[in-house]
């Protein structure tokens, strides 16, 4: 990171080539947990997003001032005083979702992406490229949730937002009526794994110096 | 003042100051959003009572929202626990306030917790009658919630349930059938159990396996029980798996509100006002 990067570099370079997730195999646990459905997706998405960027330009606008020994905690509190900030909202503005969401909006705060990021990239930069930094990688951990939601809910219940896509096969009134039996083992964990490993290959493919030396 | 950073002054004034701001931007958030969650809860309360009448989300946006079925449907009462009578005006007069006003107003968490007024809440003497664990006294007035179908017909009757399971206080919904034996659903809108264990009274497939149930054995006991493993009969609901704790709280709170502490005066008189019409 010794070069000056650009703001369009700073946003998009995570998303495919330095992506959190694909590459530094950050914040997978959240990524299982939150991507049954795609709207919790976007929402997860979008509160990662907010909290990435912010926590890393508050952090880095005061990085001249943060003793070194208090440093973790510093980041800490920042962090988890947005991610509260951010759960207030959600609670009052979309309180379903919330719900669905649960405990995973506060374990934002244990995201390995926001700290990842605070402390490799924020405390070094300036406050407008670690606001930039924080708003790439969140996006690049939205880009991966997107995708592992829209597959799961697909094939997983057959709707994409709710709205049938494949219809389901069920009985109504004693009639079968539909064609496609859902797969479980979507709307289960270990299938988010299988759509991101499937996702680092193709990225890998695409981008080939990724790949680690054996 | 960058050359000492570190010198323990320092360090102790940024941490200060660090606090100071976060909490002031983390309470002007919660003070600034309060109304908005309040009345999120609030609807969310009142869909839960729609949902354990069988009315999901999509039929409730079909027939014009939440506020139109409740008030074709709901009829919200108010009753003395110990009678099982109405008691609008009594409550009215205890807190206060207009007639017309007090079923909007009446907050039966709320009663609960005045421990040093007898007239509105009992405190439990014996610990043993406190079996769903609700705190150091009962309300002395609780809501019933009362469903008419579309002809106008008491259809079903709702009760404000809670108890403590494993973490927390679970606060839910029982709906039964107009015979007062019969559960036709259960629900439960707040709790912080486990997720995916304790967390699973959520779980639309096992709330399901409520209806149906019946709640008072021969005896007019209540029998309706959360069994360990699979359940058989017409009184054992399945357990959940990895949630011993929050499986016997369930069972206990369904003991007492549907008890003699809870609206079994309530039920006991409707029902035999039920059996007589038949």
């Amino acid at each position: 990171m010794s070069k000056k990067q650009s703001a369009s570099q700073l946003i998009l370079d995570p998303v495919f080539k330095n992506n959190p997730i694909a590459l530094q195999i950050l914040g997978i646990c959240s990524a299982l947990a939150v991507t049954t459905k795609l709207s919790t997706s976007i929402t997860m998405a979008i509160a990662v997003t907010l909290v990435t960027a912010f926590s890393s330009a508050a952090i880095a606008s005061i990085r001249n001032y943060i003793p070194s020994s208090i440093r973790m905690i510093v980041q800490m509190t920042i962090i988890a005083s947005m991610v509260m900030v951010v759960d207030q909202i959600l609670q009052a503005y979309a309180f379903k979702l919330s719900k669905e969401l649960s405990v995973f909006v506060g374990l934002i705060i244990t995201n390995c992406i926001v700290m990842g990021r605070a402390e490799g990239f924020a405390m070094k930069n300036s406050t407008y490229d670690s606001f930039l930094d924080g708003i790439g990688n969140g996006l690049g951990y939205g880009f991966i949730l997107l995708v592992v939601g829209f597959f799961r809910e697909l094939f997983g219940s057959g709707t994409v937002l709710g709205i049938t896509v494949l219809r389901k096969l069920e009985r109504v009134d004693g009639v079968w009526q539909g064609w496609y039996e859902p797969n479980g083992l979507m709307l289960l964990s270990p299938s988010a794994f299988f759509i991101i490993g499937i996702i680092i290959w193709i990225i890998r493919t695409r981008y080939p110096e990724q790949v680690e030396k054996a | 003042m960058l050359r000492d950073r570190n010198s323990i002054p320092f360090v102790f004034l940024i941490a200060t100051l660090l606090c100071l701001v976060c909490s002031l931007v983390v309470a002007a958030a919660a003070i600034g959003l309060r109304d908005l969650q309040q009345k999120n809860v609030a609807e969310f309360r009142k869909s839960n009572i729609l949902q354990v009448a069988g009315f999901d989300d999509e039929k409730v946006r079909e027939a014009g929202g939440i506020d139109a079925v409740f008030n074709k449907h709901v009829t919200t009462l108010i009753v003395d626990m110990e009678t099982g009578e109405p008691a609008e005006a009594k409550v009215a007069k205890l807190l206060k306030i207009p007639v017309g006003e007090v079923i909007e107003k009446f907050d039966q968490l709320k009663i609960s917790k005045n421990i040093d007024n007898a007239e509105l809440a009992t405190v439990f003497e014996d610990k043993r009658e406190n079996i769903a664990s609700i705190g150091k006294a009962r309300e002395n007035f609780g809501n019933v919630y009362i469903w008419k179908n579309d002809a106008g017909e008491i259809d079903r009757y709702i009760f404000p349930v809670r108890g403590l399971g494993l973490w927390s206080t679970l606060l839910g919904f029982i709906a039964l059938e107009k015979d007062l034996q019969t559960v036709s659903g259960l629900t439960f809108y707040e709790h912080k159990e486990t997720p995916g264990l304790g967390g699973e009274v959520e779980n639309p497939t096992w709330k399901k396996l409520w209806i149906g149930k019946k709640v008072f054995d021969e005896k007019g006991q209540v029998a309706l029980r959360v069994v360990k493993g699979s359940a058989e009969g017409e009184y054992g609901v399945d357990g959940l798996s990895g949630a011993t704790i929050t499986s016997n709280g369930v069972t206990n709170l369904i003991h007492y509100w549907l008890g003699p502490s809870g609206f079994g005066p309530f039920i006991e008189k409707h029902k035999a006002a039920a059996t007589d019409a038949k």
